[in-house]
Parts: structure tokens; sequence; C-alpha cells
């Protein structure tokens, strides 16, 4: 984006679209036809489906890695995998699940809905938009590449040295893991760069950051965390990969720390849980309200724990280290903030209630998603406060207990959320209904599946069944537990595949959704189902949070103005706004579609090949192309007002 | 340079953001979780580096001297916290009423840009309050190197 001097008088526009001024508009912002077109997008809605997709592929791979390996813990002595085929599908299916899948999904969401629910017309940088997508593709590429050819990651996601050094892991599985994350930090933080700048900059005249839909503070929460976050371990990579490649000492005794690792990884990874969480818990907030045919109960302070949560879940990562050694008073600090964390979350899980408890809830499958949610995520928060005291994390750390509330997190928190939203904002994404005879079969297998599979697992970590372990002896009464296990784990699975199965048959013969099926109250719902490529035939003005409510709540004696306002047809332009109270400040001259956003990705995953194998020839020509690819991009255009014409 | 007519329809969101200074109001909002970061980072850095490498102090005088150093880092950082709630009280009494009301009391509208800052501040200020607070109650249970 590039901003202009506000330098023609303003014309105001009605909003139509079937007028010549949308058609206008299409023009200019839609996708060229064919493979190069479709190569080029930048357009956010195209980009976030691909995340979307995209993610729910790797979601399908990493569960079909959890299937197999569950198989072989179904029953004592299994012999169906070798220790070190376990180990690295137990690693793969982490890694894919919690880099690969959970927060990519999210973004995906992010990206398709962020422009439509603020009032604009695209991300505020939509090449970057692009070139982040395809360097999540291609990091996740990079790491199955390393499965495909025997050498993935075998030491569990958290990578742990000394295991993951050199010396005890001599391949290039712990490589493959390091570089692919590498290449994934700068996806991710690229595009956090992007959110942050379109949440503040780019919302609808009127939408004062008070005004804000709590789906955005989600994303800008967790953006601006990620911010902080992921330097810290694209360092810890990056180090790691030093010393096993030219013998550094960052980790290696007697120069070297081996707990080093820990902290630099979980001062990222637990921000991190916070990440792939609280735009999905955001989610929830955004659309149960809707749902339950009233706004959301305490919108200050659920907005405000979302913040505080992302805040505070920078001052825990030691509660991973509780059984590492480290002095008494020191983890008493984190274990006091590891219990404080509650505070936030129990504000927003009293809201869910109260706008239960005082709405008219529409019991669809999206809310049966979001209810299951609140379900899941009181026994996620519940056991997640017991590791979070010192003592009780001594007896629980490296046990299935670990595993059930990881799993409660990260499938309660993330999947069933997604699961809703699915439901919920497909007809917006695709202009069709998903079925809800399926999509309560899909629930009710994925909801008892899900409890099936892994409460029991709380069980077997209180009975000692330690985690990370390949197989176990008979006649330590875990056997009948971890069949029960693995029966809850493919009934959940069989849910999901309904899940797929009815996104099928729906794109085919689905209902028309129309623009506003839900009767919501926010601006994505004012657009046609799909949204045209523009989005917004002119920029809407706000009085309040929930515009399309405004008539029937009295909220405020103002009125959002929807119905007319800025065409902004001279171009692919798009408003900026004040930070804090969303005030008109510049036009945006938006770039065209392009392909150097796929072009410099797969310069910089070719750098990153050569890397891996040690090709210094690769890895500088891969350089010098990257730079004349950046160039290209970032050379100066009239067209975007860069420099004079 | 707006659509003018749309804007006053729409009323400034922060109407009573002449009441309240604003990089006051931020200095409120960001300083407690600020002041609660850097006690931390000094406090778990001390308190490890005095009994490294676990339960043996590295040096035999540092527990008392340590002791009275994180209790001064706890009290600066709840100072901090403090004053951010004072502020932000003030400013929330000045901004109460900075919207309309809402008819209907199950309603939580929120409007107002300025109150609701001032009512962020005031609540992270108080959070981090006793965040620091809960903090400190652990040097007077766990001894330094427990």
């Amino acid at each position: 984006m590039t901003a202009t001097e506000y330098d023609r008088a303003p014309r105001v526009a009605v909003r139509d679209y079937a007028s010549p001024l949308a058609e206008k508009l299409n023009a200019l912002w839609e996708t060229k036809p064919g493979v190069i077109g479709w190569l080029s997008s930048v357009d956010h809605k195209e980009i976030g489906l691909r995340y979307i997709v995209t993610s729910f592929i790797f979601l399908i791979v990493g569960g079909i890695e959890a299937l197999i390996f569950r198989l072989q813990i179904t029953q004592p002595n299994e012999t169906l995998l070798t220790p070190e085929q376990y180990n690295e599908l137990f690693t793969m299916h982490g890694a894919t699940m919690i880099l690969w899948y959970a927060f990519p999904i999210l973004t995906g969401f992010s990206v398709f809905l962020q422009p439509l629910v603020i009032g604009t017309r695209d991300m505020a940088m939509p090449r970057l938009n692009a070139f982040t997508y395809w360097l999540f593709l291609f990091s996740g590429i990079y790491l199955y590449v390393g499965f495909a050819i025997g050498e993935a990651p075998n030491d569990g996601w958290f990578n742990y040295v000394p295991y993951a050094s050199r010396p005890f892991n001599p391949g290039l599985n712990i490589d493959f893991y390091a570089l692919s994350n590498i290449l994934l930090g700068i996806s991710t933080t690229l595009g956090s760069l992007n959110f942050v700048v379109t949440l503040l900059h780019m919302r609808a005249p009127g939408m004062s950051i008070n005004r804000l839909p709590i789906l955005s503070w989600g994303t800008l929460t967790i953006s601006v965390g990620n911010l902080f976050a992921m330097p810290s371990v694209t360092l810890a990579f990056f180090l790691l990969w030093m010393d096993r490649q030219f013998a550094t000492h960052f980790y290696r005794p007697p120069t070297g720390q081996p707990l080093l690792w820990q902290h630099l990884f979980w001062m990222w990874g637990h921000p991190w849980v916070y990440v792939i969480v609280l735009p999905a818990i955001s989610m929830v907030s955004e659309a149960l309200p809707i749902l339950c045919r009233r706004p959301l109960v305490g919108y200050t302070a659920v907005a405000l724990a979302t913040v505080l949560t992302m805040v505070l879940g920078f001052g825990v990562w030691l509660h991973h280290m509780f059984a590492t050694g480290l002095p008494g008073l020191a983890l008493s600090f984190f274990s006091a903030v590891s219990i404080l964390i509650v505070i936030p979350s129990a504000v927003s899980a009293f809201a869910w209630l109260g706008t239960i408890w005082t709405g008219r809830p529409v019991f669809n499958t999206a809310f049966l998603f979001f209810a299951g949610f609140i379900v899941v995520f009181v026994i996620g928060g519940v056991s997640g406060f017991m590791t979070g005291s010192v003592p009780v994390d001594w007896q629980l750390t490296d046990t299935y207990f670990v595993v059930a509330h990881i799993h409660y997190v990260l499938i309660g928190w993330n999947l069933f959320p997604v699961m809703g939203a699915s439901y919920f904002w497909f007809p917006k994404m695709f202009g069709k209904l998903l079925d809800e005879r399926l999509g309560r079969w899909n629930f009710w297998f994925m909801f008892v599946g899900f409890n099936v599979g892994f409460f029991p697992m709380h069980i077997s970590g209180l009975l000692g069944m330690p985690r990370r372990i390949y197989t176990f002896p008979e006649g330590m009464g875990l056997d009948t537990i971890n069949l029960i296990t693995t029966i809850g784990s493919y009934v959940f699975a069989v849910g999901f595949l309904l899940f797929i199965i009815n996104v099928v048959l729906s794109l085919r013969h689905g209902q028309d959704a129309g623009p506003n099926p839900w009767d919501a109250a926010t601006l994505e719902w004012t657009t046609p189902s799909p949204p045209p490529p523009y989005n917004f035939v002119v920029l809407p003005t706000l009085a309040t949070r929930t515009p399309l409510w405004e008539t029937r709540l009295r909220e405020s004696p103002y009125h959002s103005d929807l119905g007319k306002g800025f065409p902004l047809d001279h171009g692919k332009e798009a408003l900026a706004t004040t930070t804090l109270d969303a005030q008109p400040e510049a036009i945006l001259r938006m770039p065209e579609d392009s392909l150097m956003p796929l072009l410099l990705a797969l310069a910089l995953t070719a750098l990153f090949a050569g890397l891996i194998v040690k090709l210094w020839w690769l890895v500088i020509a891969s350089l010098v192309v990257g730079l004349i690819f950046q160039l290209i991009w970032l050379w100066p255009r009239a067209k975007l007002a860069e420099r004079r014409p | 340079m707006a659509d003018e007519a749309s804007l006053r329809r729409a009323g400034h969101p922060a109407p009573h953001r002449n009441r309240v200074s604003i990089g006051w109001l931020l200095a409120a909002l960001f300083a407690p979780p600020i002041g609660w970061s850097l006690h931390l980072i000094a406090n778990y850095a001390l308190a490890s580096h005095s009994c490294y490498p676990g339960s043996v102090p590295k040096s035999p005088t540092s527990p008392a001297g340590l002791w009275a150093l994180l209790i001064a880092i706890d009290v600066v950082s709840l100072a901090i916290s403090l004053a951010a709630i004072v502020f932000a009280y003030r400013a929330w009494q000045a901004s109460i009423r900075e919207m309309a009301q809402h008819e209907s009391p199950m309603v939580e509208t929120g409007e107002g840009r300025t109150r609701f800052l001032a009512v962020w501040a005031l609540l992270i200020g108080s959070l981090f309050f006793l965040t620091v607070a809960s903090d400190s109650a652990a040097l007077w249970i766990l001894k330094t190197c427990s």
C-alpha cells in the first residue's frame, strides 16, 4: 500500500452491488483468470481460503500420523512400529498440528475475515499477504521432504537438546525441523506485521478502538504477541543449526548450556499456546452472541481479557521447566503467574455463559461446537491450573496427564472453535449453508470421540504412564485405558471425516445462504455471499459496535451509515484511518496482483534447500535471484504513487 | 476529508477526549505490564543467579542482600501499578458519561473511547498489582534458595 495526499473532492455514492460502480470496482479488483492469475492473486479472500484448505490438509496428515501411532500403544508390547518410527511419527504429529495447522488455520480465517469485519477492501500489504502464504506452504513441504526421505524430525516438537544435538542425532532430521521452522517463522512474523498495520490503520471510519469487533481483538493481540515471541524461537533454531553444522557451542557444555534451548523455546512456546487459541476463542466470542440473539456480555472485559492473557502468557514459560532443577524461589514467581492467568480466562468463560443464559440460543451445529468448546475449555483450563502449581507439576510432568491437558487445550480450544466457525462463516465464504443434519452427526462424533479419547489420558497419567514411550509392558493397569483412548481417537476422526463430506456435499447441493443467514450484526454480513473482489461497493461509516442491530438495540443516539459512503474508484484504493478513533486519514493506492510474492518465496525456499545440503552455489544463486525479485517487487511505481509520473 | 455527513450522523467516538490526557492514559495502560515484566525478569535472574546451580547459594553473603533487593524491585513495580490505578480512576471519573447510556441494562455497550481506555487502565493496573503482590508473597514464604 502507499499513502497518498487526499487531493480530490470526496465523492459519495450509494451502496448498490448491481450498479455500474460495482462493475467498475469488480474490473479493478478481480483476479485475472488462468493459472498465472491464480498464482498472482493478492486478494485476501483467495489467500485466506488457501490458508484454510492447506491447514486442513496438514490437520488430516497430522491426524493420520496420530491414528497410526495410537495403534502402536493400543495394547502392551505392540510391535507395529519401531521406536525410531514411533519417535518420528509423534514428532511429525506434534509439529504438524501445532505449527502447520493450529496457527495457519486461524491465520486463514483472519486473512479472509478481518478486512471484511473492519470494513476495508484488503489487507494493508496484499503482496506481503500472498508471500506469507507461499512461504507457509513451502515450509510445510520442506518439512515433509525430510519425512519422505526418511529424515523426519524425531525429538518431539519441543526438540530438546542434547538429544537434538549432532552427537546424539547425526542425521538431517533435526536440520529439516530447524530450517523449516525458521522459514515458517519468517512467514509468521511478516503476516503478524501485516495484521497489526491492517487492524490499526484500515478500519472503517468511526470504528474506534472500543468498537473493534471481538474477532479482531484476538487477531490483533496475537499478532503483536508474535512480534515479541517469534524472534526467540527463530534464534533458538538458528543457534541449534549452527551448533549442529558448524560446531558452535551455544547449547554444548562446558561453554554452552543445554537449558538455554528450553528457555528460548518456551519463551516462544508458551505465548504460542495463546497465539493458537486466542483468535479461536475470539471467534467464539464473536459468533456465539449472534446465535444467542444478543450482544456479548461484557465486551470491554472480554476484549481486555484477550489482551491480558497474551501479556501474562509471556511470564509463564518457566512452568514448562519446573522439573529442570531451577531454584524454588525462581519457580514460585512463574507459578504465581501461571495460576493468576486463569483470571482473564475465567472472565471470558463467564461472559459466554452469561451470553447464553440471557440470550435466546439457536441450537444449530455452530452453537453446539461453541457450547462443546466451553465444556472442554473449562476441563483444559482446570488441568492447566493444576500443573501451574510446582509440587503438583513435579508429580504430573512427563506423564500422560500433560498429554491430556495439551490436547484439551489444542483440540478443545482451537479445533472446536474452528469447527464452529467453519459452520458459521462457510455461508459467507461460499454462499452456501453447510448441512445441519450431517453437522449434528459431525459434532456428536467429534465431541464424544474427543472426550472418550482424551479424558482417559488424565487417568493413565495419574496412574504413572510416562509420555513419549513407544510401548508399555502388560500388567500395569494401562491396557484397557489405552484401548479406550485409541477407540475414542478413531471415533473423533470419523467425526472429522463427516465434516469433509458435509463440505463437499454442501458446496454442490447446499442451500443458498444469502448475505446474512444468521441475522448477524457486523460488517461482513452487509456484503453479498461470497463477497465481491472489492468487498464493499462503498465504505461504511460506523456509530456503534453492532451496526446491523442498531435499530433494535437502540444502542446509541448516533447511527452508522451503511447505505452510502466513499466508492474510492480511481484505481485500486482503500482508506487509512487513525489508530484510536478511526477518523479518515489518507487514501491508499493498493498494488495489483503479482507473481513476485510466489517467486520470492520460491527463491527463499531454494536458499534453505541449499543450506540443508550445504550446496553453497545454490545458496548464493538463490540469494542473488531473491534480491532481484525484491528489487522488482519494491521498485517505485507511479501507479502506486511511489514516485512522480 | 471524509464523508462529512456520515461522520456527523455517526458522531465522534470520543467526545470527552479532551478531558483526559491521552499521553498519561496510554502510560497508565502500558506502565503496569512493563513494570511487571521488568520485575519478573529481574527477580528471576537475581534469584536464580544467587542460588546457581540449584539450592546451594553461589555466594554465602548474597541471600540477605538479595532478599532486600527483590523486595525493593517489587515495591517499585507495585508503586507503578498503584499510580496507574489512581490515574485511571480519575480518567474514568472524568469520562464516565462520555456516551449516552443504553436503554437496556443487559447490553454493555462500552461506548466512548476515552471511558473504554480508562476502564482498561483501571483493570490492567489492578491485575498487575495483584500479580506482583502474589510474586512478592513468595519472598515472605520461601527461603531465598529453597
